[in-house]
């Protein structure tokens, strides 16, 4: 029972770490609050779906084209809506995104309506027994894109120019426009990064979740709670405090009840918030 | 090579300088002094691109800066040591110089250029991998004059590079610049509120206050004006 739930919990875990790496990526660069993230995971849910519904292709197949459409999304959504907020008074720029999240799942609602929806006939299916504990293969492809997706993050952000523009504009802005980095694009392409990480994580998701477009809330509150324990701007961090959350999650959702897990979680917000502000991993 | 006339310039919208011109020649060293406040810092970030002039002119090898970004003057062979230094704390030194490099295309260019800070600050070479925010304030400084000169500079502007840093060091920190000027034929333009130390090693000085110029002259000469000293540098 115990190896069981920690599994699960690890599977959860993966989906707040996808999405809290991908709003401290944000944070950390350029100081936007990105409560779409979760809508943005929803978004290439419904993207993979659409795809299997019109070609067939399984979600994995799909994956490389909702990934690359989830970047382009991202960068389209940065141009016209995030640089402009960036301008505006603060208030605005922590808001922007939230009345963003609002009319992608009210647009969402609109396009394919609100009733769950999930992707048919999995490549990849079935269970494996060890001893006690039976592994959701479908799951796993989960644990395995959420573990090639920060191990391609990382990778990029500390070996690749243009990660380590990223890195050096997200901690002096102007030092990095005085050696030669157009901090604008930096910008445009830590927010398409952080949509193709939600796109990822929402492709990989339909493998074993049923979906519906207000799906991106519920996973939002975990998500930012897990950045909060991590620490904002830290990305490793953020993909720690996102395993914990889920661990938690599941924890108290199997041994207490499924109602505590949402005050489990608040509590231990609070208990960040008092004790460690800035995080377990925070500057 | 460097002309700046009738300069107005602030932040949003308020100027914090109205009216200030100097002129900088191929191979010298121009010293810009002035009291805190006195609109220097505004003057050079302006000249880079950081903060967007209102009126007046930057001409830069006859072409003029005005509304170029500052990302793209390091290409123009202008790079600039900011005050407070400005370093990727989060970053190892070997970064921190190598993100210096990073509109720089030819590579052997770059390791060359890396080998000779290296050998102008040696302790750079033993502490490459130390990250940037955990080293001393006059290392730091090192640090932000290696990573300005990456990207093979014609002129270089350095903001207050003596601020903050252990008084021994200074005196180090003004070696520096000077090999950096006579060796590596750098031109600079330097921002000072050590007026005596600048002036001493400076060809051409100018004063700036309340956002204007309002004197220049030799280093030598601004030296012996007693008017100056106490008036504008606060020197007794």
């Amino acid at each position: 029972m115990f190896l069981q739930v920690l599994y699960e919990g690890l599977t959860m875990g993966t989906i707040y770490a996808l999405l809290a790496m991908g709003i401290a990526l944000v944070w950390g660069v350029m100081n936007i609050l990105s409560f779409s993230q979760g809508e943005f995971m929803m978004v290439a849910m419904y993207i993979t779906f659409f795809i299997n519904l019109a070609t067939g292709w399984d979600p994995l197949a799909a994956m490389p084209i909702v990934i690359v459409t989830m970047f382009l999304f991202g960068i389209l959504i940065y141009r016209t809506i995030i640089a402009r907020a960036l301008k505006g008074p603060v208030l605005s720029q922590r808001l922007v995104t939230f009345a963003l999240g609002m009319v992608l799942t009210n647009g969402m609602i609109l396009l394919a309506g609100g009733q769950t929806k999930s992707v048919p006939d999995k490549l990849i299916s079935g269970t494996i027994s060890l001893g006690s504990v039976a592994i959701s293969k479908e799951k796993m492809v989960l644990v395995v894109t959420s573990i090639v997706v920060t191990g391609l993050l990382f990778w990029f952000m500390n070996r690749t120019k243009m990660g380590k523009a990223i890195r050096a504009t997200s901690q002096d802005k102007e030092a990095a426009g005085l050696v030669g980095i157009n901090t604008q694009t930096a910008y445009m392409i830590a927010f398409g990064i952080s949509a193709a990480i939600a796109g990822a994580g929402g492709c990989a998701m339909t493998y074993s979740y049923y979906f519906m477009p207000n799906i991106g809330t519920n996973f939002m509150i975990f998500g930012f709670i897990a950045v909060c324990l991590g620490g904002f701007g830290s990305i490793g961090g953020a993909f720690i405090g996102g395993m914990i959350m889920g661990i938690i999650d599941l924890f108290t959702g199997t041994y207490l009840s499924v109602s505590y897990k949402y005050m489990a979680v608040s509590v231990i917000f609070l208990l960040i918030v008092t004790f460690k502000p800035k995080g377990l991993f925070g500057r | 090579m460097l002309v700046v006339k009738d300069l107005v310039s602030g932040y949003s919208k308020m100027p914090a300088i109205h009216g200030v011109s100097f002129k900088v020649e191929k191979g010298q060293v121009v010293a810009i002094l002035g009291s805190n406040g006195a609109g220097k810092t505004t003057t050079l970030k302006t000249v880079m691109g950081v903060l967007p002039a209102m009126s007046g002119s930057i001409t830069y090898k006859g072409e003029s800066l005005i509304g170029v970004p500052s990302h793209k003057m390091v290409q123009k062979g202008l790079s600039m040591v900011p005050e407070g230094r400005h370093l990727f704390p989060k970053m190892s030194i070997y970064d921190n110089l190598m993100m210096g490099a990073y509109s720089v295309k030819d590579k052997g260019s770059i390791e060359k250029k890396l080998e000779t800070i290296y050998e102008i600050f040696p302790i750079l070479a033993e502490r490459k991998a130390q990250l940037a925010g955990t080293m001393s304030g006059g290392e730091q400084q090192m640090v932000a004059i290696g990573r300005a000169l990456m990207c093979n500079p014609e002129l270089l502007i350095l903001d207050e590079p003596s601020l903050g840093i252990m008084p021994k060091l200074v005196d180090e920190i003004f070696e520096f610049i000077k090999k950096i000027n006579k060796e590596m034929g750098v031109t600079i333009v330097i921002i000072e509120q050590n007026a005596e130390k600048t002036l001493a090693f400076a060809d051409y000085a100018y004063v700036i206050s309340e956002g204007q110029t309002v004197i220049e002259g030799t280093g030598e000469a601004l030296m012996k004006d007693d008017q100056v000293q106490k008036v504008y540098l606060g020197m007794d």
